[in-house]
């Protein structure tokens, strides 16, 4: 095998050494580090709240916060992040963007809404007053079959007015 | 994914970077991800390694140096938009249309231009800068322009054991540019064709540039040649002429040709 | 049905939020994927990579221990899925009619081992000659497909005498129109968990209709439906995309489940989904209608195909819709008309929002709209001589006594965006540089509930039980797929009852524990089953001497009822009395009630490029009542960008059988950013026999966008278009083929 000629390579299959902290605490995943962190999450943590739509970042169901920005966590590997800190939307603590969502009717299957509200939250922190055009642009990765967006739009409009009281 | 089974290597700087890739010539280069884990998909893939470049401290370059622009192959989209915004008006706009936030947060210059699409966002206005790839391995460095360095869809001229290290391009004094791709949507959405142009009035040229019209994407070569003459209508026949649009899941040869006149048309009327 | 006093009430018509909202935006909700139990086995499906073809043999690489394989061989009973018919195998055997029918399946308890497995599967095939698309299946030159003659199904009647009216009228426009395949895109690609239980199997996934489940494997699987439970998980969206393909995919799981003992979880990725899951019927549809001097309509000719694809499935039913929706909004003496769903060797057509109808309104609304432009009338206007009004007759003789709310919807668009001043300036643009704008209009009708006969059929039957310990417990086997149904259903419950609506329950649609209130399809949910709980309620009211009118249920329950007592009623859905429908001759009430829509879509069309921006699309629909504003809301806005997606540009087209657009990076769906504000106008013109005079409102914002949507462009460009997804391409290709240009 190549690798063992090699000096100082941080290889590993084995998951010795990898950590990272996901909804502020630390694991040492079993799963190997070329797993998707989708299916870590998914199958080795659990956490069933980030959903599979497609697989190949179209939809936006999967996203996560990698390190506070969000990313599709079908295509990031369990190894890529090692030392680093995910939220899902189990670990989020977005009360005022949920509570939003649901008085303004933004949900209905459900299965793009933790997706919409990790993007929204990421939004949110970054730019606490986003215009409508923020908002689209924002939410650009988020596929919605149901809602036909306004009232997704709306809820960001008024969880950004909460916050904005709060 | 089957790929769970094969190994993971996470060089800490280039150099153990480099050496893995000299040793490891079925591996696979993995950054951001966005492009190589979408092609992973298919189980026939016989990648047997993944070295995990995202990061490494020496591909973060982002820099304008009087009128050179120097991007580490590893900075990401969002980054750049960040701090490299004002660098090359036109690649920004490339990049702000280019799939989506987080795809923008993982997805990285380097992987763009190595992966080799005919439709890649970032290439129009690369290839109209004349733009510049520096490619190492642990033999050395070499430069190679970005049209020499793209061959084909999904195949460049990056040898075993090389690394896409650094993209790099003079800024023109005083140009004017027209950016426009044409997608099915808004977001989200792969190019049917891309076109950018320049005009630099200091020596009275322009450089145009297509995506997604041929196996890679084409600088109009003969087409600007002729703006000196001032003939619009027969610069428009070299550029359909020149182009080599085709039908697929995305658009229709025809149309894309039309494109391909009627963007170079505006661009033209713009900087009368 | 009684209609309660408007001011008195307490939940109905009030916008109250979803009672599933909670475990949504916290990622608890369960759905198929999220659910694992001890022991559980994955199942895969390996498909005909060949579009017709005799299979001559099946081989299986040599299996571990662990994984098992089944090919039709293994079905213990006859190989079918039941549905109307019994053309759908559960397993090719001897014949394959499409690329991704399934062939044989794998379970195992690593799906990357299945998957390198199945790639092993040797089938050796003999090619047959195909029949790619609808006009080759009409000619008829290739072995049928089903049947003699490749007709799933027809339908066909004159009333009047179309001939002389064509021949007397001085004007006739003519079309010939066409739509594409649509894929429903739900986000939660389809999937189903199945186990043995019992003395059977019991299944639990993402679907629309468990007792349609239950009935349609068990005659594979050999087993008496009452040994087949179903239950539903949290559905991630459906359309109708859920309607009929679960049975094939449970039927599936079901069979790895009793084939191995052991729980088997099948979940399609959406590469998979796309490819071999149904979609809306692709459309040809030749039209002509005639006008007096008065410009009144006197005659229409139809003839309405649709592509069904390999296998029947629902494309009867989807005709039927097709075939009543035809004549639109208008009214009519003379009517030749014939509808034909044809097989070919594509994956199969199935059940889709709107269910037929948007291809066929698509055809009548644009040839009014291209009726008003010839003849020189603004299309408002020419829509308003021929409308249907209460006390008017429908084209098959169905006379509209009440709750007829087109008009109004109508009056209600045009005037909200100034539709005739805009139309008539639009048309005067001539400019060939920068952007024209555009104006379109569509009115439109969707029959609620069941076509004809069909909830004759059905017999919906609902229960509800009431315990002073717990409150309303509504069993009915119709389920929440992001349509609100739990939160419409409890709020009339509680209003009947006039007890909180934190006391009112609905069972999780279980086969086992519900009675068979019918699928959730057809837009029937709120009207027919919400119809049978209201009666419930009355009826336990009753039970305990109470007048339907009176308010204090919990406490005459409490004073009447021991704690743990609990008192039951259940009503089987009866047609009214004077709904009459003649399935033969076509003739009579195609449905007990319609709700009603208009629609304006605006656009932009930027003549460098003919790229479309839709700038705003306002909405009226007359519903009856809505129960609850805020998801009514959402049926109207999601419907209709799913609508725009159809009309501009979701693209799915077969090449030799393959689909094209198989993944969602090559079918595109509308995102945020290409949604443009949608104004919802909800009307109501109270229908008696609806719970509160509910009517139906899940499919009618589909229905009528697309001539909309083209109708704008036509208005735009001074152009007619006959045929979507009407996307840049095709505009480029008609301006710059077509010397005909009206501007």
């Amino acid at each position: 095998m190549h690798q063992e000629t090699i000096n100082n390579p941080k290889k590993s299959s084995e998951p010795i050494g990898l950590r990272l902290k996901v909804n502020g605490q630390w694991y040492s995943p079993r799963s190997a580090p070329t797993t998707r962190l989708l299916d870590f999450l998914r199958r080795e943590l659990g956490l069933t709240g980030t959903k599979e739509g497609c697989g190949e970042g179209e939809c936006g169901a999967c996203l996560v916060l990698l390190n506070g920005e969000i990313v599709n966590s079908c295509l990031v590997l369990l190894g890529q992040c090692a030392g680093q800190e995910v939220t899902t939307i189990e670990g989020l603590d977005a009360q005022v963007i949920q509570q939003a969502f649901v008085d303004v009717g933004a949900i209905q299957c459900g299965f793009c809404t933790p997706g919409l509200i990790i993007a929204t939250y990421a939004l949110l922190q970054r730019n606490p007053r986003p215009n409508r055009e923020e908002i689209q642009q924002a939410l650009a990765g988020n596929l919605c079959r149901c809602t036909g967006y306004q009232k997704v739009i709306k809820a960001v409009q008024v969880a950004a007015d909460q916050h904005g009281r709060g | 994914m089957w790929y769970e089974k094969i190994p993971f290597y996470a060089p800490s700087n280039l150099s153990e970077a480099l050496a893995l890739c000299q040793e490891l010539p079925d591996s696979a280069l993995l950054a951001g991800g966005t492009d190589l884990l979408v092609q992973l998909r298919d189980p026939n893939d016989k990648v047997k390694a993944l070295i995990n470049i995202a990061g490494l401290p020496e591909l973060q370059t982002i820099e304008r140096l009087g009128n050179t622009v120097r991007l580490g192959a590893g900075v990401t989209f969002s980054r750049f938009l960040q701090q490299g915004a004002d660098f090359f008006p036109p690649l920004t706009e490339a990049v702000r249309q280019l799939a989506s936030p987080s795809i923008r947060n993982k997805a990285t210059f380097g992987g763009n231009i190595v992966n080799a699409s005919p439709a890649a966002d970032t290439l129009p206005p690369l290839y109209a800068a004349d733009a510049v790839v520096i490619l190492q391995s642990i033999h050395g460095k070499r430069r190679v322009g970005l049209a020499d360095f793209i061959l084909g869809p999904k195949r460049s001229a990056l040898q075993t054991g090389e690394i896409l290290i650094q993209i790099e391009w003079h800024v023109p004094e005083n140009y004017i540019y027209y950016y426009r791709k044409i997608g099915t949507r808004r977001a989200l959405a792969l190019s049917k064709v891309s076109f950018c142009g320049l005009y630099l009035p200091e020596d009275k040229t322009i450089r145009l540039a297509y995506g997604a019209v041929g196996p890679t994407v084409m600088r109009a070569l003969a087409a600007e040649a002729r703006f000196s003459k001032g003939d619009k209508e027969s610069l428009l026949a070299e550029v359909t002429e020149m182009v080599q649009p085709i039908n697929d899941q995305r658009s229709t040869a025809d149309y894309r040709r039309f494109l391909c006149r009627q963007l170079t048309s505006e661009f033209l009327t713009r900087i009368s | 049905m009684q209609k309660a006093n408007k001011t008195s009430l307490q939940y109905v018509g009030k916008p109250i939020a979803r009672v599933d909202a909670l475990d949504k935006i916290c990622g608890r909700a369960r759905y198929v994927d999220d659910l694992t139990m001890p022991g559980m086995l994955y199942g895969y499906t390996i498909r005909s990579t060949r579009q017709r073809a005799k299979i001559i043999s099946i081989q299986f690489p040599a299996l571990p221990a662990d994984v098992v394989g089944v090919t039709a061989k293994d079905i213990p009973g006859k190989n079918y899925v039941a549905l109307f018919n019994t053309d759908q195998p559960l397993l090719a055997e001897q014949v394959v009619n499409y690329i991704g029918e399934p062939i044989a399946l794998l379970a195992g308890p690593d799906m990357e081992i299945l998957k390198e497995l199945a790639n092993q599967v040797q089938i050796e095939y003999q090619e047959i000659p195909s029949i790619d698309n609808l006009e080759e299946s009409l000619v008829g030159n290739k072995p049928p497909i089903f049947g003699q003659d490749n007709v799933f199904k027809s339908y066909a009647y004159i009333k009047g005498n179309p001939a002389q009216a064509f021949a007397t009228s001085p004007t006739v426009i003519s079309g010939t129109y066409r739509t594409g395949y649509q894929e429903h895109a739900y986000l939660e690609t389809q999937g189903m968990l199945a186990f043995p239980y019992q003395s059977g199997v019991k299944i639990i996934g993402s679907m629309q209709c468990p007792f349609y489940i239950q009935k349609g494997i068990a005659p594979p699987l050999n087993l008496p439906p009452e040994m087949i439970v179903v239950e539903q998980a949290v559905t991630g969206g459906a359309f109708g995309g859920k309607e009929d393909f679960p049975s094939l995919l449970a039927g599936h799981v079901a069979l790895l489940a009793l084939k191995t003992g052991k729980p088997v979880k099948m979940i399609y990725d959406r590469h998979e989904d796309i490819l071999c899951t149904t979609k809306r019927h692709p459309s040809r549809t030749i039209h002509r209608i005639a006008f007096d001097q008065q410009k009144r309509l006197t005659a229409l000719a139809v003839d309405i195909v649709l592509d069904g694809g390999a296998h029947s499935t629902l494309s009867q039913v989807v005709l039927a819709r097709s075939a009543l929706s035809a004549p639109g909004v208008y009214r009519w003496a003379n009517i030749n008309l014939q509808a034909r769903a044809v097989a070919t060797n594509q994956v199969p057509t199935g059940a889709f929002r709107g269910f037929g109808a948007p291809q066929a309104f698509f055809a009548i609304e644009q040839q009014m709209n291209h009726a008003a432009y010839r003849l020189g009338i603004d299309p408002y206007q020419l829509r308003k001589i021929n409308l249907l009004r209460e006390g008017d007759a429908t084209a098959t003789g169905q006379v509209l006594k009440e709750s007829v709310g087109v008009e109004k919807a109508l009056d209600a668009v045009v005037n909200k965006t100034d539709f005739v001043q805009k139309y008539w300036n639009y048309r005067q643009q001539n400019s060939q540089t920068g952007k024209r704008k555009g104006i379109g209009l569509a009115a439109f009708f969707h029959g609620c509930g069941f076509t004809g006969k069909g909830e004759e059929l059905i017999k919906a039957t609902a229960t509800v039980d009431y315990l002073p310990s717990v409150g309303l417990v509504i069993r009915i086997a119709n389920v929440e797929m992001g349509q609100g149904m739990a939160t419409v259903l409890r709020q009339v419950g509680a209003e009947a009852l006039c007890i909180p609506l934190e006391r009112t329950h609905i069972l999780g649609p279980n086969t086992a524990e519900v009675p068979n209130s019918g699928p959730t399809v057809a837009s029937r949910t709120t009207m027919i089953v919400g119809g049978l709980i209201y009666q419930c309620c009355l009826d336990l009211k009753q039970q305990i001497g109470m007048a339907a009118e009176a308010a204090n249920f919990a406490g005459v329950a409490a004073q009447k009822l021991n704690p743990d007592e609990h008192i039951s009623a259940t009503r089987h859905y009866r047609v009214p009395p004077d709904v009459v429908w003649d399935e033969e001759r076509f003739v009579g009430d195609a449905y007990p009630v319609y709700s009603w829509g208009a629609v304006v879509v605006e656009v932009e069309v930027e003549l460098l490029t003919y790229e479309v921006t839709v700038t705003k699309l306002t909405a009226a629909h007359e519903i009856g009542k809505a129960i609850n504003p805020i998801l009514v809301e959402g049926q109207i806005e999601g419907g209709s960008l799913q609508g725009l997606g159809y009309a501009s540009l979701e693209n799915l087209v077969s090449h030799q059988g393959q689909l094209q657009q198989v993944t969602l990076t090559d079918y595109l769906i509308p995102t945020i950013l290409d949604t443009p504000e949608i104004e919802p106008i909800i009307l109501e013109e109270p229908y008696s026999l609806g719970p509160y005079g509910a009517k139906g409102v899940g499919e009618i914002p589909f229905v009528g966008i697309a001539p909309a949507y083209v109708g704008a462009v036509e208005n735009a460009l001074g152009t007619e278009f006959f045929e979507i997804p009407l996307t840049p391409e095709k505009i480029y290709r008609q301006l710059h083929t077509h010397t005909e240009d009206r501007s």
